[in-house]
Formats: structure tokens, C-alpha cells, sequence
């Protein structure tokens, strides 16, 4: 038996029916260890006692972060990507991120997206210029597998900001289609602005080795300024520009303070992997709304044990679905956007925001 | 003829202002029986049970209370009334008869008479569905030919009006002078085209509302309504049973979107124990707890609920405040606070309460908000009234109220420390001359002689 409830946890096949029994061993383990470790968060609990667990609203953890226990040892510090405001931290022990890794390469194997040997080809920042959780934690996964034969970027951060690699890309490109399939991984602003830019330049189309695919993530809306995406326009676009099945593009989904992350499945279903519930949640009430309707996206994982992120409310409205038609029991995640503070056309004067979204 | 025109172009837009334009010397010639009739027949027509009445009730109380509904509708029929208006007109403008009749001086030298600036153009706001109304009825009363344009959060009201104006007023000379129009206040081509044709523009509403309308960039006069902060202010001794219930109505009435809605509630807390702003706390609470009964809040949007709780949240989590508030539900939210923060909450009849430790220092503790400030709902000691008045007119507020009564009256007080009819006015002096600097050889005969056709011609 083994004594980690988490690893045990982890496990599991990632989309099969939940053992709640399980799942509830980890929560409660994971709870207690940063009750341990965070004297605020202890306090929180007590106070708010008439929830077994209580969710943390997201926002407040960028105005009022918690206190890290001085004998922790952070081994990495993730950020969000701060495209709709304040970047958030998110600190890492060593188990933490192990957790992590294991958990986005399970969802990734899950799915089928590891199958066969591949370059990756990443329009993600260069690792080794930023802390962004998208960039850090799938490299970590990609150079775990042996699968992935090389990891190549074509981006990275500067101190005026993100930089596209327009001069590298060509020649990586050519060298990664020689050696066979390509995985491209990243942001779909910055692929539609390569496939824009050769565009330009006369050529439409870019063909992959077959068993290639695109993994995207992230940036639909505000990524590059005036850029916003249509996600059935970019896979159609992309599927013709690169030469591959409209299927084998897929979307991930998640916030850089939850450890699991949501990969679309065969049918576009952001699947929920069983060390995560996913809950639309009225923020009035607190309370759970019913499967497809819409409320705001409430996420426990206990894979965190280095930052009181085990429930969290977050600003992203979704709703809840089962029953996809791929088969999987796991539920899975309607994303909708995201809350916005409230504007009116008022002559009462709205003064500030309490939280900046 | 005015209308509800779909505008699609600048040029449509030009076109409703030339259409006002030529209507104008006719509203400003309209003798004011036949003026106020219309307006007077409106008085009948939103009568409590009618049935006009009862179809707008249904359909705004899917924004605003019923009750508070009803009550605003009540006060616009008594405001059509002919008497009514008579009366406004002479308060305001100091005369019934001044956009009317040349009025001499005790020389006989000098002639006053006021006459409408043009076509007005009201940009509305949506907080408060009488906005419009106040609008059409301040232009009319001023002979003023008005453009509207309805916010985005229009509750279609303001249409409903017009067209009960429109069957007051078959023949169409009030009516007609009455545009009703809707764009997104992003086309900026529309906007140039108001600030390039208003006589007059008058803007209600945010910041960026009045932004788009500086006076700089307009023909006309530019009258700036907004935005601003309600506050309160409760004084120890004050009848807590008579006021934190008023306060409460204050509150709910508007669900805190009106510019009078007291959304800071300074409590007087002379020795710092903040014994009487957490009391106060608990029972505003209760009694917005209470007044729902009477004022059912409406549902909130899922992102007014996050804000709502994010404001709850913060609380908590900066340990600056104390919220109260009814558990499991966002109907309201009393947060309790040692200082005005940066944020003020908008909406969701939410209240912070603030201790104030003197009251003449409330100068400097209302400085910060100086140019947001006009209505400060007072609960005071009757014999400490006259002496805080004072104080709120050092900070720069120009209406203090009841509690209960933030939003009590439409019309019939000044606004925003002015009359706003005489905005809406140009006074024209005609001066025969009289005094050690006039010409002294001016024909005394060539005077009376003129000075007569202003007495007698009109």
C-alpha cells in the first residue's frame, strides 16, 4: 500500500470514474499539511467552518498572498500569464511540482497526445526565460518522455516583453519535419501570426509528417493585442495550413494555480482527470449549480501541498457536463469566459474595483 | 415630428436635429396653457391603475422593485400636473413667465426675458428609469427641442413616455419636439455629429460619459450631471428606530445605482470604541433584511455576484472589515470599515460604514471625494442639523436629505447647487440706459417710446 495518498491518486487511469474515496483521502491529507504549514489558512478554515472546505476566491490571493513557511524549500515559483491583469505566483515544493508533471503527463498520455515519436515545436516562451506555468510545467512533461525525441521554442521573454523567434522558425521547422511527426505546443495567437506572416510572404501552407498534431493552449482572446480567435476557425485554418486532420488539434484548458489541466478529447470535451472537481459554483449561495448551467469554475486538487490552493474559486464562468459522447465517465468543463467587474451607465460613481480580474 | 428613429448614419442624425430645429420657434412661441395641456393630460394618463401604468410596472419590476416603481410612477403623475409645473417654473426661474414676457426693471429702462438655448441633446444614463422623463420634462418646460440618447441599460421607459406624449399631444408641436434615439456611445461619428448640432448637451451619467462631451469640444453648453457618490453621515443621539429603517429605504430604493443612493455612511464615533458604527452596522443589516418585504432586490448578474463577494472577501481577507450581511444570499452587504477605501462598492445595496471621529473634521475626511459629492442622507439630533448642513456645504455636497427621502424628490429643488431650468435658459437684457454713464444727450422721448413696445406688445 502506499502510503502517499497523492501518488495513489495519481495512479489511477486519469479519466476513469472518480474514486471518491480516494479523492477524498488526498483532499483531506493535502488539507492538513497546509494547515500545517499556513496559520492564515488554518485560521480561514476555522472561520469558515460550515464548509468541510472552503474555496479560496482567486482574486484575493493576488492582493493578500500567504506567508510561506520559512523552512520550505520552493523549488519553482509559476506565474500565470498576467494577460488580464496581475500576474499570479504560485510557489512550488519539489513534491508539489512532481505532482504536477505527473499529473498534466497523465492527462497527456490519457488522451492519446504522447502517442509516437515526435519534435516539439513550441510557441510557447523559452523556459529558461520565464516562470509562466504554460511554458515551464509542459516542458518538464515533454522532456519526460521519451517520445518526444527534441523540445524546441519559438518564443521567449525579454524585459520589453514576448519575443517570436520569426527568424529561427524556418529553419527549426525544416530540420523537425526531416526527422519526422511534429508536435506544435503553444499559444494559437502565435501560431495564427507564423501562419499569418508566411502568408504574407506566399506561402499557404506549411505540411507536417503524418502522427503530427498541434496542442494549443491558452491566448484565444487577449494573447496579442486586436488578435481574438475563433477556436473552429483556427483548427480549420490550421488544419489546412499544416496538412493534418482537423482531429488531431486539440486545446488544453487551465489556470496556473490548479495543477490539473483540461485537454480536449476526441469531442471537444474539456475532460476533468480524477485528481480534480470541477464545480459551476453561484457565488451567492456557494452552492454547486446543476450540470449545465452556467456558474463560476470552483476547482480542488489536492496536488498542491507548497500554497493553500486545494479549493479554489476562480473568475472563469463554465458550466459542467457529462456524458460525452467519447465514452470517458470523467465529467468535463464548459468554459464560458470570465467575470467582469461591473460596469454601469450610472451617474452613481463606480470608484475602483475591489479585486482587478 | 420627433420619434424613436433608427439611426443608422451621421447623416440620420443630422436630420432629427434639423427637424427639432424647425420646430423650435413654434415651442418657444406655444402659449403655456398649451404647453403644460399635454403634459397635464400625462398627469391622468400614468394615474395610479391605469392600465399604461400597471404594463410599465410589470416590466420594469423585472429591474427595479415594484413598490419602488409604483412610487416613482406616482410621483411622475403628480409632476405632469399643469399646477405643478406652473409652480416649478416659477420657482426655478423666478417667473412662470420668463421665457414669455419682457419684464422691466423699476427704471423702466431695463427688459429681461429668457429665451430657450435650442435643441438639447440629453445623453441618459439607466440607472434610474425617470431619468428620461426629468429630461423631456426640464427641455419642454424651457421650450428647448430635445434629442435623447438612451443608454444601452435603458429600460425602455423613457419610450413608453414618449408615446404617451405623443397621444397627449396628437397634434404634435410638444410631442414633436421630443427625439428619442439609441447608439453605442462608441460611434464616435454620432457623438461628433451632438457635439457639433447641440445647442445644449446635457450628460448624465460616468466618466465616460461626460468625457465624450467636454465643453471644449461642443457648440453649445455642456451641463455635466455626474458621476456621483451618495454618502450618509449619522450623528450619536440621532432616533436609531426612526433612521437606520429610513436609511434602509434609502438603500434598497434604487439598489444603490442612483447618484443620491448614500453609499457611505459616515457614524459618529466621538470616543473610537466604534461602538455606535458596529451597532449601526447590525441593525441597517437587520432592516435591509427587513425592507426587502416591501422592496424585493432584484437577482443579481453572476458578475455583480463576484463582485459582491469579492468585496466581502476582501474584508475578510485585508482584516479591515466587518460584513454583514444575510448568509447564503447577496441581497445586500454592510461592510463595516475603518476608513474610506480606495474602492467603493456600486450596486447590490451594498453600505460601508465608516467611524467618524468628529464631525468637523468631515471637510477633510470627505476631501478625496470632494468632486464625486452631492447628496448626504443626515440622521441627526434635531438641534445638531443646522450646525452639520454646515459642515456637509464646507465639503462640497449640495443636498442633504431625511433619512428615507435620498431620493424623494424629482423635481422642485435645485441640482447639483443650481436651478436646472435656468441651465437650460439664456436670459437677453434689452437696456434703454440709465445712470451717470449713459450718453447724456440719448432722447428721452425715443426711450419711452421703445421701452413701450416691450410693456405693451407682449
Amino acid at each position: 500500500m502506499n502510503a502517499d495518498p497523492i501518488d495513489l491518486l495519481l495512479e489511477q487511469p486519469a479519466f476513469d470514474t472518480p474514486p471518491d474515496a480516494n479523492f477524498a483521502e488526498a483532499t483531506a491529507y493535502c488539507v492538513r499539511v497546509l494547515q500545517d504549514r499556513f496559520p492564515r489558512y488554518r485560521e480561514f478554515l476555522d472561520v469558515r467552518s460550515s464548509d468541510p472546505i472552503p474555496a479560496i476566491f482567486l482574486p484575493i490571493l493576488k492582493s493578500y498572498p500567504f506567508a510561506l513557511p520559512p523552512d520550505m524549500a520552493i523549488t519553482r515559483t509559476l506565474t500565470s500569464s498576467g494577460t488580464t491583469g496581475k500576474p499570479s505566483l504560485t510557489p512550488l515544493d519539489e513534491r508539489s511540482w512532481d505532482y504536477r508533471v505527473r499529473a498534466m503527463r497523465q492527462s497527456y498520455a490519457a488522451l492519446g497526445l504522447l502517442d509516437g515519436d515526435a519534435t516539439a515545436l513550441c510557441f510557447l516562451m523559452d523556459p529558461t526565460t520565464t516562470q509562466m506555468a504554460g511554458s515551464v510545467v509542459i516542458d518538464a512533461v515533454l522532456r519526460s518522455v521519451s517520445q518526444v525525441k527534441a523540445v524546441h521554442y519559438l518564443a521567449r521573454m525579454t524585459p520589453s516583453g514576448p519575443q517570436f523567434l520569426a527568424e529561427e522558425a524556418p529553419a527549426l521547422f525544416t530540420q523537425a519535419i526531416a526527422r519526422g511527426p511534429v508536435v506544435l505546443v503553444g499559444y494559437p495567437a502565435l501560431i495564427t501570426a507564423m501562419m499569418d506572416g508566411m502568408a504574407k510572404l506566399g506561402r499557404t501552407s506549411l505540411p507536417l509528417p503524418g502522427g503530427s498534431r498541434i496542442l494549443t493552449g491558452g491566448g484565444w482572446k487577449s494573447f496579442l493585442p486586436g488578435l481574438a480567435l475563433d477556436r473552429s476557425e483556427f483548427r480549420t485554418k490550421a488544419a489546412e495550413f499544416f496538412g493534418i486532420s482537423p482531429d488531431s488539434i486539440r486545446d488544453m484548458y487551465g489556470l496556473s494555480e490548479c495543477p490539473a489541466v483540461f485537454v480536449e478529447c476526441e469531442y471537444r470535451s474539456y475532460h476533468v482527470p480524477l485528481w480534480c472537481r470541477a464545480e459551476a459554483v453561484d457565488p451567492e449561495t456557494m452552492q454547486p449549480e446543476l450540470d449545465g448551467r452556467l456558474g463560476l469554475l470552483q476547482l480542488t486538487c489536492p496536488l498542491t501541498l507548497s500554497y493553500p490552493l486545494v479549493k479554489i474559486l476562480t473568475t472563469d464562468t463554465a458550466k459542467i457536463g457529462r456524458g460525452c459522447a467519447c465514452g470517458r465517465s470523467a465529467p468535463f468543463i464548459i468554459p464560458k469566459g470570465r467575470v467582469t467587474a461591473a460596469r454601469f451607465e450610472t451617474c452613481a460613481m463606480k470608484i475602483g474595483e475591489a479585486v482587478r480580474y | 415630428m420627433g420619434g424613436c428613429l433608427p439611426i443608422l448614419t451621421a447623416l440620420d442624425l443630422h436630420d432629427s436635429f434639423t427637424r427639432l430645429r424647425t420646430l423650435a420657434p413654434r415651442l418657444a412661441t406655444l402659449p403655456r396653457a398649451e404647453l403644460l395641456a399635454p403634459l397635464d393630460r400625462l398627469s391622468t394618463m400614468w394615474a395610479l391603475e391605469s392600465l399604461r401604468l400597471e404594463r410599465s410596472v410589470q416590466e420594469l419590476t423585472q429591474i427595479f422593485s415594484r413598490e419602488a416603481v409604483l412610487r416613482a410612477l406616482t410621483s411622475l403623475a403628480i409632476g405632469m400636473r399643469a399646477d405643478v409645473l406652473t409652480a416649478e417654473l416659477q420657482r426655478e426661474l423666478g417667473r412662470a413667465d420668463l421665457l414669455e414676457k419682457w419684464e422691466p426693471d423699476a427704471f423702466g429702462a431695463g427688459f429681461v426675458k429668457g429665451y430657450p438655448l435650442g435643441v438639447v441633446t440629453h445623453i441618459l444614463a439607466g440607472n434610474v428609469f425617470l431619468g428620461g422623463v426629468v429630461a423631456i420634462a426640464q427641455s419642454l418646460l424651457t421650450r428647448n427641442p430635445c434629442l435623447l440618447k438612451l443608454s444601452r441599460e435603458d429600460s425602455g421607459f423613457t419610450q413608453q413616455f414618449v408615446q404617451s406624449l405623443r397621444e397627449a399631444d396628437p397634434d404634435g408641436v410638444v410631442s414633436g419636439s421630443v427625439a428619442v434615439l439609441q447608439w453605442s456611445s462608441e460611434e464616435e461619428e454620432l457623438n461628433a455629429v451632438v457635439r457639433s448640432e447641440s445647442d445644449a448637451v446635457v450628460v448624465w451619467g460616468g466618466a465616460a460619459a461626460m468625457a465624450a462631451y467636454p465643453q471644449a469640444k461642443c457648440r453649445g453648453r455642456v451641463i455635466h450631471y455626474g458621476p456621483r457618490l451618495g454618502v450618509g453621515v449619522l450623528l450619536d443621539g440621532s432616533d436609531l428606530d426612526a433612521a437606520i429603517p429610513a436609511l434602509a429605504w434609502d438603500v434598497a430604493l434604487w439598489e444603490q445605482r442612483a447618484c443620491s443612493s448614500p453609499r457611505v455612511l459616515l457614524v459618529e464615533d466621538a470616543d473610537g470604541s466604534g461602538t455606535l458604527p458596529r451597532l449601526v452596522g447590525e441593525r441597517l443589516n437587520a432592516s435591509l433584511e427587513h425592507v426587502r418585504a416591501a422592496l424585493p432586490p432584484r437577482s443579481l448578474t453572476l458578475d455583480e455576484k463576484a463582485e459582491v463577494l469579492s468585496f466581502r472577501e476582501l474584508a475578510w481577507w485585508s482584516g479591515s472589515g466587518v460584513v454583514h450581511a444575510s448568509p447564503g444570499s447577496m441581497s445586500h452587504t454592510v461592510l463595516v470599515v475603518p476608513a474610506i477605501p480606495t474602492d467603493i462598492p456600486l450596486g447590490a445595496r451594498t453600505v460601508l460604514i465608516v467611524p467618524l471621529r468628529d464631525v468637523a473634521k468631515l471637510p477633510d475626511v470627505l476631501r478625496p471625494l470632494r468632486e464625486y459629492l452631492q447628496t448626504a442622507v443626515l440622521a441627526s439630533p434635531p438641534q445638531r442639523w443646522a450646525s452639520t448642513v454646515e459642515r456637509l456645504v464646507e465639503c462640497g455636497l449640495t443636498q442633504i436629505t431625511a433619512p428615507g427621502a435620498a431620493s424623494a424628490r424629482v423635481i422642485g429643488l435645485p441640482h447639483e447647487g443650481e436651478y436646472a431650468l435656468r441651465r437650460l435658459v439664456k436670459l437677453v437684457s434689452v437696456d434703454l440706459g440709465i445712470g451717470p454713464l449713459t450718453f447724456p444727450e440719448r432722447s428721452t422721448e425715443a426711450v419711452a417710446a421703445v421701452g413701450s413696445q416691450f410693456v405693451s406688445g407682449q
